[in-house]
């Protein structure tokens, strides 16, 4: 309990230089692990999933489990010897045990002549009357639009981010949130590449709402710091923003916990979709909670002291010391 | 007049839950699912036009049309057919039962054209292969542009690449055209189609019926092909081509008297061996009309019955053990108020639903994970409100005008904070594609509906509980009293030795004192007067309480 209070009076501001070695640490690491896995590209260093490919990828059950060995020779006398497999222990929830099939792009005839063919081979295990079998095709074109257009929703979320942290409080303190958005995205990147997670729209819904609500935090520290300045005008600035980081910690600590508890349990209990949704929500809250006191703060401190009247107190103070 | 402001409030509120039940119950048939959760089949399509150009606005939209008119021909509900991008069509058909055929109907171009079998209309062919087509085409003097074009789309402005499909009935074998553009007639000289079958064989076939042009236009082709085949004393033939597929050839029997004057009426398609539902499902494509567009499927997703209700157990599962373990630590860590802000989560919940059951909003999975988050947005703007008020109380002000002063003052940072979630949100809504679409709706839906939960139905239930005497005990609020002393009447001393912590200046330096101590005076000054105020004007209260209760 000694410790833990001890948050409540820490010296945040003056800890500056330790959080962006932190930050740029985690941040490196996530970098070189894109570039190599990606092998010096980094755009390759995630582990796309099917939506990225082209492909179709089949989810299958069947009455008795027969060996991947039996599938893939099945699969092979359709016609697709290049098809990958997998054996899964459950399909996608069902609680069968199953395989994930995944093959070139099939035609619609195809894919029944393939459906048949493994049915007449193992039977497809039903479960209330409907089988057990799903399917999803993809063609090159998709993979390449959803990124293009996640990249462009991107850049502009965050331009509309600038705009309205310009507008409500200052453009220094737009550039602290920016900064802090910027790493929470390399952060959620670079723990994808670093895992080998698949990478899935869900994903990148998750990665993009990140961008939205990572900032509750900051706004709330923000909102304290503009609220504290006028009152505390005689601190050094990096001391009002320490002030304001205590007065607001435990309600920072409170909003990350609301969203964590109930993203927490999709972790937990929810399917494969929703999972994929909650681990990049997860990663991206964490960061979000961390960098707004350990980046957008400091960040906005470093701008702040540059001011002359803000650079005349921080001198005194430090002569007051020595 | 304030305290009536608080009653309609609730009343407000108490008529929104009610609507929202009344939109929700049953569930089970109020709610439109998504067909992650029911089960289905998603196809994205690409569109291309003839040309290869972008596909205009207009045409994307009589596509969409056209689409809509096959679909529902499907038996399919709720069906959802959307643009995506500029040249994108998602097509969603939950609760489909046979995708096949839901597939084989819904992309077919549909393109349906008449060419005159002669010389001039068809430069090539028959030959056996693709290739060989081609090349015969090039041989005959068309540009290698031309050449290419046709070999990646099957079309161009002057040609057309046709194929009649092997005959095992006749063993006829595989055998390619090129016809020349454009055709003597296309589908836009129909006017119906039906599954019948031919009066030759008993075979299945299609009956085209005509547009009065298209009759006429059809009766001058059949006419001068009757007459060509009795100038040359051999059988004219013409060509009914399907999406580049050689239907079928009838032939027209100069020696007929009876054809002198062409064929009136309608025009058979009795290619090769229709099973029933081929010729019925032919018949149904021609009717909705061709599409002005080629459409290329580039995603599908087909899910199973099992699988979506798995998941929408799983998603519901998830998030009312998560909903649970929000409403305990609201109520573990603020008391009373938690109780309060529970509450409004609750009917938070509700609202969000009904709200998504009166509106033409499917839920799907990623919907679902967008509105257990939300839960957690909700509980935000309490969490911001509630520390808010705390502080207050500790500062030594009355519990009522703490509450007054949270609000306000919270208020702006949870706007400022949801509107960058919204915003953030409504950015992909417009350009992400689909799975992260539903994902923004929700996301923004929930925050506005949280807005009115967390904000204006918490503020005037502890506006209406506020009249209550237990409602002035700190505790209520999760508020030590202990704290209160340590933070009010010590506050300068506590505000102070903070400072001088942060600064690194030594403690012992009177001038960094001086100036730490300078604020915090003036603090604990407006503490003290709030104190006070706050003091007379909580006895004020209490008695005017008192007044109320002898009143009754």
């Amino acid at each position: 309990m000694k410790y833990f209070r001890s948050i409540y009076s820490f010296d945040y501001m003056g800890h500056k230089k330790w959080w962006f070695t932190i930050s740029a640490i985690i941040i490196l690491a996530g970098l070189i692990s894109l570039f190599a896995r990606g092998g010096g590209n980094p755009v390759k260093g995630l582990n796309y999933g099917l939506e990225f490919k082209e492909g179709t990828r089949i989810s299958v059950a069947f009455e008795k489990q027969p060996s991947l060995a039996e599938v893939r020779q099945t699969v092979a006398d359709a016609g697709y010897a290049d098809a990958q497999l997998q054996e899964t222990p459950n399909v996608s929830g069902s609680n069968q045990p199953g395989f994930q099939i995944q093959t070139v792009v099939l035609s619609t005839t195809q894919q029944d002549e393939l459906k048949q063919a493994l049915n007449d081979a193992f039977t497809i295990a039903t479960s209330n009357g409907s089988e057990i079998f799903s399917l999803e095709t993809v063609g090159a074109t998709f993979g390449r639009q959803v990124v293009s257009s996640s990249l462009k929703a991107v850049a502009i979320a965050l331009l509309l981010i600038l705009i309205y942290v310009t507008f409500r409080f200052q453009w220094k303190f737009a550039i602290g949130a920016i900064a802090a958005e910027v790493h929470d995205l390399l952060i959620v990147i670079g723990i994808y590449s670093l895992t080998g997670r698949e990478v899935t729209t869900a994903t990148i819904a998750a990665v993009l709402t990140i961008l939205g609500y990572s900032l509750y935090d900051t706004v709330i520290v923000y909102d304290r710091i503009r609220e504290n300045q006028p009152k505390l005008n005689r601190l050094p600035y990096g001391d009002m923003v320490n002030v304001s980081i205590w007065e607001t910690l435990t309600r920072s600590i409170n909003t990350t916990m609301m969203v964590l508890l109930p993203v927490l349990c999709l972790l937990l209990f929810g399917g494969a979709t929703l999972k994929d949704f909650a681990f990049a929500l997860l990663v991206g809250i964490l960061s979000g909670a961390y960098s707004s006191i350990f980046v957008a703060s400091p960040i906005l401190t470093v701008l702040k002291e540059r001011e002359p009247q803000n650079r005349k107190l921080k001198l005194a103070a430090r002569a007051d010391g020595s | 007049m304030k305290k009536h402001r608080n009653l309609i409030i609730l009343l407000f509120m108490a008529v929104l839950v009610a609507a929202s039940l009344w939109a929700i119950i049953p569930p089970s048939v109020k709610t439109r699912l998504g067909l992650d959760l029911q089960g289905g089949l998603e196809i994205v399509y690409q569109a291309k036009t003839a040309d290869g150009r972008a596909p205009s606005t207009s045409e994307l939209d009589q596509t969409i049309g056209i689409l809509d008119r096959r679909v529902n021909g499907l038996g399919v509900t709720e069906s959802a057919i959307q643009k995506q991008g500029t040249d994108q069509i998602s097509v969603s058909l939950p609760g489909v039962k046979d995708a096949q055929q839901a597939l084989d109907l819904i992309g077919k171009t549909a393109q349906l054209e008449f060419y005159k079998d002669d010389p001039r209309s068809r430069p090539v062919g028959p030959v056996a292969t693709r290739d060989e087509a081609l090349k015969e085409l090039q041989r005959q003097g068309a540009s290698q542009a031309e050449i290419d074009q046709l070999a990646a789309e099957g079309n161009t402005d002057k040609y057309a690449l046709v194929v009649s499909p092997a005959d095992p009935a006749t063993s006829q074998p595989e055998q390619w055209y090129v016809f020349a553009r454009p055709p003597a007639l296309t589908g836009e000289a129909i006017s119906g189609a039906r599954a019948g079958f031919s009066g030759q064989n008993n075979k299945p076939n299609v009956l085209i019926d005509f547009t009065a042009e298209g009759s006429k236009t059809f009766q001058e082709i059949t006419r001068e092909l009757y007459r060509t085949g009795l100038l040359k004393n051999t059988p004219q033939t013409f060509a009914i081509v399907l999406d580049n597929v050689m239907e079928s050839d009838p032939m027209i029997d100069y020696t007929d008297p009876g054809l002198r004057d062409g064929i009136s009426g309608g025009a058979e398609i009795s290619g090769g061996n229709m099973t029933i539902q081929e010729s019925k499902d032919l018949a149904f494509v021609l009717k909705t009309g061709a599409l002005p567009v080629k459409l290329v499927p580039t995603y599908q997703q087909q899910v199973s019955a099992t699988l979506g209700k798995d998941s929408l157990r799983q998603g519901l599962i998830a998030g009312l053990i998560g909903l649970g373990l929000v409403l305990i630590y609201m109520l573990a860590y603020y008391r009373f108020l938690g109780l309060v802000a529970d509450l409004a989560l609750i009917v938070y919940g509700i609202l969000l639903w009904g709200l998504f059951s009166a509106i033409p909003v499917t839920l799907t999975l990623p919907g679902i994970a967008g509105m257990i988050l939300t839960i957690g947005v909700a509980a935000d703007a309490n969490v911001v409100i509630f520390e808010r008020i705390k502080e207050e109380v500790r500062h030594g002000k009355t519990v009522r005008s703490a509450v007054n002063s949270g609000y306000a003052r919270g208020f702006k940072t949870i706007l400022d904070a949801n509107i960058l979630t919204m915003l953030t949100a409504a950015v992909i809504f417009v350009f992400a594609t689909a799975s992260p679409k539903g994902f923004a709706l929700t996301l923004i839906l929930g925050v506005l509906v949280s807005m009115l939960t967390a904000v204006l139905f918490t503020r005037a239930m502890l506006g209406v509980l506020a009249g209550f005497a237990f409602f002035s005990k700190p505790a209520f609020m999760g508020v030590r009293t202990s704290q209160i002393e340590a933070e009010a009447v010590a506050e300068g001393r506590t505000a102070a030795s903070r400072r001088r912590r942060a600064a690194t200046a030594t403690a012992d330096s009177g001038d960094g004192d001086a100036q730490g101590a300078l604020v915090p005076a003036a603090e604990s000054a407006t503490a003290a007067a709030a104190l006070s105020g706050g003091q007379s004007s909580a006895a004020r209260r209490t008695t005017s309480t008192r007044k109320k209760k002898k009143r009754r």
